[in-house]
């Protein structure tokens, strides 16, 4: 039983992101409706000895000057900074940006952090005591993920409360869904929302590659994210950032807000199965997709289009294709379409949930289903209805994000046409 | 009694000098007060007693061990089987420090080759020697392997996160478990944080940010939450009932803070609202006091305005003497021990806040929980003894 009474809407207002597809939401956006894969050789780092040498870099990206204060850029990780120049965009395209027009205390931070990891030399000076004293201080902070929390709340004068969450690739996901609860139960008005990561990082690569979760497909890095395709053999890491202004419905429309979408419901699950794999019924992410529809008091055929998790690996592809089967039907008894678009995004990771989500509104926006990418066959045991290999207009009113992380955390949030 | 209440029916704590509330009982009576970081240090901290499952004891670090052995303690406080809920509805929250990787000992010994000619760390290099390292060890380091383990543990397949807000994080799950038990999405929860910042670099990290007189420790601390209604039915023992909880945040960017603390104030003030009570009601504040001035100044002066109307003054009492700073473990242990403490009439020296009244009024069964960072975020917590 769940205490429903006197929910509050929540509206997005504002949406920004760093990807390697754009430096805007809009460029991200156009980049997918175009079926862009911008998978290449990694160049930020030496990858040559690593199994996998491929990822989905931001390129040409500077944090924009005057953004923040040089203090803090100094404090901010790659991942930060992605993080902060995404929510500038979300909360100058909300209008939130030149003078509140929300009391500051009933605004709020809620955010899905990743791993802020330095540059290696900094590992390298930390045990030598005489390079450790050299250092300065600000790169010692940079792996506080609450770091990032704290400069975006001062961007955004959110005196409300920051939350940063770490619960591996759910983790943006989590920090929407969170983010949707406090304005629905009213404990916020407005919260800046979403998530910021870059695994692109040695440490990372090697370690994904020790786990053998990413692909090797190192000669065609465009087509090596491939979810839900026979041939498919790992996901490739991405990187990125996606903010999202949440407010609430009533006020963001008494203000003139434009409204992008509303946020209808959330599920969240724990599989407590094992730290790297789904349940091979499902479980988990069922339940917390089944919530999340629920949640929005809707229908599941009401949906029109998930956007799965969709990594690319062999088990979580089958496993989450097996849990969108029971919860939307499949094949003559689906109306639901599915993607992933780490085909063209790789694994952002911390900010895959957020992203991922973001598309669904805009899918929502436009009507168009965004279109499944590197499928050249798909895998019969996939049990899903995949979207055209092109965008395809069409009549949707309910979207559902899926997010699956290490660590078994499952969210599924619930986007609904802005009427 | 509001049969809807949110109570807590369990606690457990794991820190250098005492396992188990029990133990920090007599910790606290017996005035044991430390000075340096080494004292609160579990860097040999033997897991194997307290974690049951051998297989999870590999595949974690020795911080996780610490809160996963918190959460196997919390198990045996309340004597909790799996089964007593549907796993559903249990949830789980859990307050975590962040990744440092400093301390993945596969990785330091890559990096440890991982110097070109000139002496700089090539990540070229790193890649050639990590790969001879075991598979997992990414998974090392992950900061949510204690919410992964702890929900094995209890079975709790409900609503769940973790939390990597420094020292708030604990609070933060507690504050979010009670709202998933308000809203009843879950039955019972569990929450908590643990971490382990003793170790040099990160003593030195505080250093250099200027936390000269800041303690870290390591540990963990979790309790359990249910509605009083359901822990009734189930005989349960209650410590203290939770009525409410807020955070706030300063909003000046990172190592800034208002010393006014009209943030601070703010979270205090919709804390005592949400709780349904006023300044007047509160006979005992668990103040943050991590010994950083700023934070301490601040923390003071707020106190002083938000009981500027009171006639006789709450006993204000700290367990950062005793402790040391827990961080993301912080501000929980005082849940577990409050009616304990309004036994004792008045606070146990070694609790006592110089200056502070430390007189307990019975008569005023209320106490605030706070938490203050030097990053300007605030959390408060008000509970009632039982």
């Amino acid at each position: 039983m769940n205490t429903q009474t006197q929910k509050r809407r929540v509206a997005v207002t504002g949406i920004g992101a760093i990807t390697p597809l754009g430096l805007s939401m809009q460029d991200t956006w156009n980049a997918i409706i175009e079926g862009q894969s911008v998978g290449a050789p990694v160049e930020r780092f030496d990858a040559s000895q690593y199994p996998t040498k491929i990822g989905y870099e931001v390129r040409d990206f500077k944090l924009p000057k005057g953004l923040v204060r040089e203090r803090e850029e100094m404090y901010l990780s790659l991942a930060g900074q992605f993080g902060v120049a995404a929510a500038n965009e979300a909360l100058k395209q909300a209008g939130l940006t030149a003078s509140l027009v929300y009391q500051p205390e009933r605004v709020a931070v809620c955010l899905g952090i990743g791993m802020c990891s330095p540059e290696l030399d900094w590992y390298q000076n930390v045990f030598v005591p005489e390079r450790f004293e050299d250092e300065s201080m600000t790169r010692h902070v940079r792996f506080y993920p609450d770091q990032v929390s704290s400069v975006i709340a001062r961007m955004a004068g959110a005196k409300g409360g920051i939350t940063t969450i770490h619960t591996a690739c759910a983790s943006s996901g989590q920090s929407l869904g969170e983010a949707y609860e406090l304005i629905a139960h009213g404990e916020a008005d407005v919260v800046l929302t979403g998530g910021a990561d870059s695994m692109l990082h040695p440490f990372y690569l090697a370690g994904f590659s020790l786990l053998g979760a990413l692909s090797k497909r190192n000669d065609s890095p465009r087509t090596a994210s491939r979810p839900f395709d026979k041939d498919r053999d790992g996901f490739v890491l991405g990187e990125g950032a996606c903010m999202l202004v949440f407010e609430d419905y009533e006020k963001a429309k008494a203000r003139g807000a434009r409204i992008f979408a509303e946020v209808c419901g959330y599920g969240i699950t724990e599989s407590a199965y094992r730290i790297t794999d789904l349940h091979p019924e499902g479980t988990g992410p069922i339940e917390a997709m089944q919530m999340a529809v629920d949640d929005a008091g809707i229908r599941a055929d009401q949906v029109g289009y998930v956007n799965a998790h969709g990594t690319s690996t062999l088990l979580n592809d089958r496993i989450e294709a097996l849990a969108v089967s029971k919860v939307f039907g499949y094949g003559k008894n689906t109306k639901v379409k599915v993607s992933s678009t780490k085909s063209m995004t790789g694994h952002m990771i911390s900010a895959a949930g957020a992203i991922e989500f973001a598309v669904c509104v805009k899918a929502l926006e436009h009507q168009v289903l965004p279109p499944s990418v590197n499928v050249t066959t798909k895998d019969p045991e996939c049990l899903v209805e995949l979207t055209p290999s092109t965008p395809t207009d069409c009549r949707l009113d309910y979207a559902l994000s899926n997010s699956v992380g290490f660590g078994g955390s499952n969210t599924a949030l619930v986007a609904g046409r802005a009427k | 009694m509001n049969h809807e209440e949110i109570v807590i029916t369990g606690a457990a704590a794991v820190t250098s000098k005492a396992i188990g509330l029990e133990q920090v009982k007599q910790l606290v009576l017996n005035g044991g007060q430390k000075a340096t970081a080494a004292d609160y240090s579990l860097k040999d901290f033997k897991a194997a007693p307290h974690i049951t499952d051998r297989r999870m004891l590999k595949a974690v670090s020795n911080v996780d061990a610490i809160g996963l052995a918190a959460i196997e303690g919390l198990c045996k406080d309340i004597d909790y089987k799996q089964g007593m809920f549907p796993a559903e509805r249990i949830g789980l929250y859990v307050g975590a420090p962040p990744a440092t990787a400093y301390d993945n000992e596969p990785y330091m010994e890559a990096m440890a080759q991982a110097n070109d000619r000139d002496g700089k760390a090539s990540s070229g290099l790193f890649g050639k020697h990590c790969m001879g390292a075991r598979p997992t060890t990414l998974l090392l380091g992950l900061p949510n392997n204690v919410l992964c383990y702890g929900a094995m543990i209890l079975d709790a397949k409900g609503p769940n996160s973790n939390y990597t807000s420094l020292g708030l994080s604990g609070h933060l799950a507690l504050i979010n478990a009670a709202r998933r038990v308000k809203r009843q999405n879950v039955d019972f929860a569990v929450a908590g944080g643990f971490c382990a910042h003793t170790e040099p670099v990160n003593s030195a990290i505080f250093k250099k940010l200027g936390l000269t007189d800041f303690v870290p420790a390591d540990g963990a601390a979790f309790v359990s939450l249910e509605r009083r209604d359901g822990a009734t039915a189930r005989g349960a023992k209650v410590l203290a009932t939770y009525l409410g909880g807020a955070t706030a945040s300063d909003a000046m960017g990172p190592m800034m803070l208002d010393v006014n603390g009209e943030a601070y104030e703010g979270a205090i003030r919709r804390a005592l609202s949400q709780a349904g009570i006023g300044a007047n009601d509160i006979g005992l504040v668990l103040a943050s006091s991590t010994g950083v001035t700023r934070v301490d100044t601040c923390e003071f002066s707020v106190l002083s305005r938000v009981f500027a109307n009171v006639r006789e003054l709450p006993a204000v009492g700290t367990f950062f003497p005793v402790l040391g700073h827990l961080m993301e473990a912080s501000g929980l242990v005082e849940l577990g021990l409050l009616s304990w403490l309004y036994e004792q009439q008045e606070l146990p020296a070694p609790l006592r806040c110089q200056g502070k009244s430390s007189r307990i009024d019975p008569t005023k069964p209320y106490a605030l929980l706070l938490k203050a960072s030097p990053w300007g975020e605030y959390s408060c917590v008000v509970a009632r003894k039982e």
